[in-house]
């Protein structure tokens, strides 16, 4: 069984999350170091500890080196060594970054599950099928 | 071990079992269902929580071997490029099926006749139509009449709309001159037998919380069960026995606590689709039957059928509807009917794929290599954002011996029953048609302006269709049921499921599954007086 995250290993963690995403203010934006965010992500980093450990052997000198590394080395480090552990760290940090409440908002969609509420769905053109309507039947009989 | 009996117990309570439970319970035979998962919550769907995206992953994933739910069972599936998608629970895959719903076209069973591949079913579609068209008004049918690819169609709830992307998507269409039509589908568009209309929730994969997509929970088997017929959850077969005869003589199961009992039964209908059905006839060995129940032509669990998925998608600068929406609601037909020019055999039909959610969108694009850390990140995402959407191209795959469901020797479920393994080999066939169907959908999203055209093929997590594994014939030594289900070989023992399916067509198999369900229970109640001579 995979040993838990310590407390240096989180502190990896998070300045890798902070460097795959990080802060826009010109987006509007919190990056996935943002500490709602990264308790989400550390919440379900159970199943990529063995990835994150993998990464930091690579990346750094032993848990809790990564953080001690300024962002812009550290997305330099990945961006040059990137293989299936840091992909799927990406992925585990993707996957709560956008659905935080904040970042949903900023990208037009409503903090909120889709039921009960729905959404709205254009209906088309009718027009748009005239040009098949005018199409004779064309499936095979199989007489 | 406890002993009771009943008239009819049916293994399965999904598409094709809630379908046949309904059909016979005018019968008022005392009819029980048996079903290993449970009955389903909305309640508790994904789309009524915040972590919708990501329990399509886990306990709402359609892959067995990944949601791991205790009704579901291994399945060893190493030897295959396609992966298998299914559901155990009342209700099956219907519960996490996208809801498109085509049927098979007239020619689809006279493959063998027409195009010299396959083999011919022993009926025809004038045979299935009226059963078609009574699980239509039951299962609740949303489309439009009058499409020039298919033979007519009864009257139907107004279509899904097309929305941003299906409008763009039509567009390509048009624009090459190729057909495209609003689906068929069980996404309801109005209020249809106490089922809401769709609001388009955008997780129909994975179960639809508004009810409006019909899965069999909330369709047959209320009908069913009001009639008298008994659904049993959480109770697994694990065979089925035999007499001295040769007759079926019930089943024994695990109860809801684990308890081992037997179920007799005059009358044995198995329901569990291409993996599950020939795993319990394969389970189900005695001295008589030795490789397996209904089994003398060797063929159970043979030329199992996926259909072979492509996934094109493609990426526009317009805001399209990202997961808005029911993901399908536009399919073509144009290149469905065999035309050698192309390189291939058979056909396929393209399904329109709508577009995904925040973090799909995400997952995706990190998949392709579209989106990169560090600071252009966010810029990248904002590209793909409501931007992309495609088709899936569903290839009909044709039956080879090879292609097969065993037993693993070393693989068992919760109570210890052998697993089912998968070996399967994409053929030369499904190959060339895969890349010709990329080749077109290209095209299409090209003309209707995409900017980026992305494929994948196989798609590996696409094995939602199974089929073949139990085949129709009227030959015993070339198929495992006759032309209206019933075992060559156990004269007690009907199978009503996709297994059943002598080739596999272009389509989406439930419609073709459900009204097969209802035409081999209409032979039963047809021939009740002499059913087993």
């Amino acid at each position: 069984m995979t040993a838990p995250l310590s407390p240096a290993e989180l502190d990896d963690l998070r300045a890798l999350a902070g460097a795959m995403i990080p802060a826009s203010q010109a987006h509007g934006v919190p990056g996935a170091d943002d500490a709602e965010i990264f308790a989400e992500i550390a919440r379900g980093a159970g199943t990529s500890a063995d990835a994150l450990r993998r990464l930091t052997a690579t990346l750094g000198e032993g848990p809790g080196t990564l953080a001690r590394l300024d962002r812009e080395t550290l997305e330099a480090r990945l961006v040059q060594t990137w293989g299936p552990d840091a992909g799927a760290l990406y992925a585990l940090a993707l996957m709560h970054y956008y659905r935080d409440d904040r970042v949903m908002t900023a990208l037009g969609l409503e903090p909120r599950p889709p039921f009960p509420l729905g959404h709205p769905l254009e209906d088309a053109d009718p027009a748009l099928l005239a040009p098949v309507k005018a199409r004779v039947p064309f499936w095979r009989p199989a007489t | 071990m406890a002993a009771e009996s009943v008239d009819v117990v049916i293994i399965g309570a999904g598409a094709s079992g809630a379908a046949a439970a309904w059909s016979l319970s005018d019968t008022r035979m005392h009819i029980v269902c048996l079903e290993q998962g449970d009955w389903p919550d909305p309640a508790r769907y994904p789309s009524t929580g915040r972590d919708w995206e990501l329990r399509a992953m886990s306990d709402f994933s359609f892959n067995p071997n990944q949601r791991r739910n205790p009704g579901d069972y291994p399945i060893n599936e190493d030897n295959s490029p396609i992966k298998i998608a299914n559901f155990n629970g009342v209700g099956g895959g219907t519960v996490l099926y996208a809801g498109h719903f085509p049927r098979f076209h007239p020619s689809d069973f006279r493959v063998r006749s027409l195009d010299g591949v396959g083999e011919d079913w022993p009926i025809d579609y004038a045979t299935l139509e009226p059963f078609y068209d009574e699980n239509d008004r039951i299962m609740g049918v949303s489309g439009l009449q009058g499409d020039p690819a298919n033979p007519p169609r009864p009257e139907r709830m107004k279509p899904i709309p097309l929305g941003r992307a299906g409008a763009a998507v039509a567009r390509g269409f048009n624009a090459k001159g190729w057909h495209w039509w609003p689906s068929d589908s069980t996404v309801a568009t109005e209020s249809h037998g106490g089922r809401a209309p769709c609001i388009n929730l955008g997780h129909c994969l994975h179960g639809c919380a508004q009810g409006a997509k019909a899965s069999t929970d909330i369709t047959y088997w209320p009908l069913a069960r009001r009639a008298g017929v008994e659904v049993r959850t959480r109770c697994r077969v694990r065979e089925i026995t035999t007499n001295d005869e040769g007759m079926a003589t019930g089943v024994v199961y695990y109860d809801a606590e684990g308890g081992e009992r037997f179920l007799g039964a005059e009358v044995v209908i198995l329901a569990c689709n291409g993996i599950g059905t020939p795993r319990l006839l394969l389970n189900s060995t005695s001295k008589r039957f030795p490789d397996g129940l209904a089994n003398s032509s060797g063929l159970v669990g043979r030329n199992l059928m996926f259909h072979p998925y492509a996934y094109i998608s493609g990426r526009f600068e317009e805001t399209l509807d990202g997961g808005r929406g029911p993901s399908n609601g536009l399919w073509s037909q144009e290149f469905y009917e065999t035309d050698l020019g192309r390189g291939f055999v058979r056909g396929f039909t393209y399904e329109f794929s709508r577009g995904q959610g925040p973090v799909m969108t995400a997952l995706s694009g990190l998949g392709r290599g579209q989106l990169p850390i560090g600071a252009g990140h966010h810029e990248a995402y904002r590209r793909l954002h409501q931007k992309t959407t495609g088709m899936v191209a569903i290839c009909e795959d044709l039956p080879e011996l090879h292609n097969r469901v065993t037993l693993d020797p070393n693989l068992k479920d919760a109570h210890g029953i052998p697993a089912p393994r998968i070996d399967y080999t994409l053929s030369d066939n499904s190959r060339r048609m895969l890349a010709f169907a990329i080749d077109r959908a290209s095209e299409v999203l090209k003309a209707a302006g995409a900017v980026h055209v992305h494929s994948e093929s196989p798609l590996s997590i696409g094995g939602w269709h199974l089929m073949g594994t139990a085949r129709m014939g009227l030959d015993p030594a070339t198929s495992v049921v006759n032309e209206w289900g019933r075992s060559h070989d156990v004269r007690n023992l009907f199978i009503i499921d996709g297994s059943v399916f002598v080739t596999s067509a272009g389509v989406n198999p439930t419609s073709t599954i459900q009204a097969l369900a209802l035409y081999v229970a209409d032979a039963i109640k047809s021939r009740l007086a002499n059913l087993f001579d």
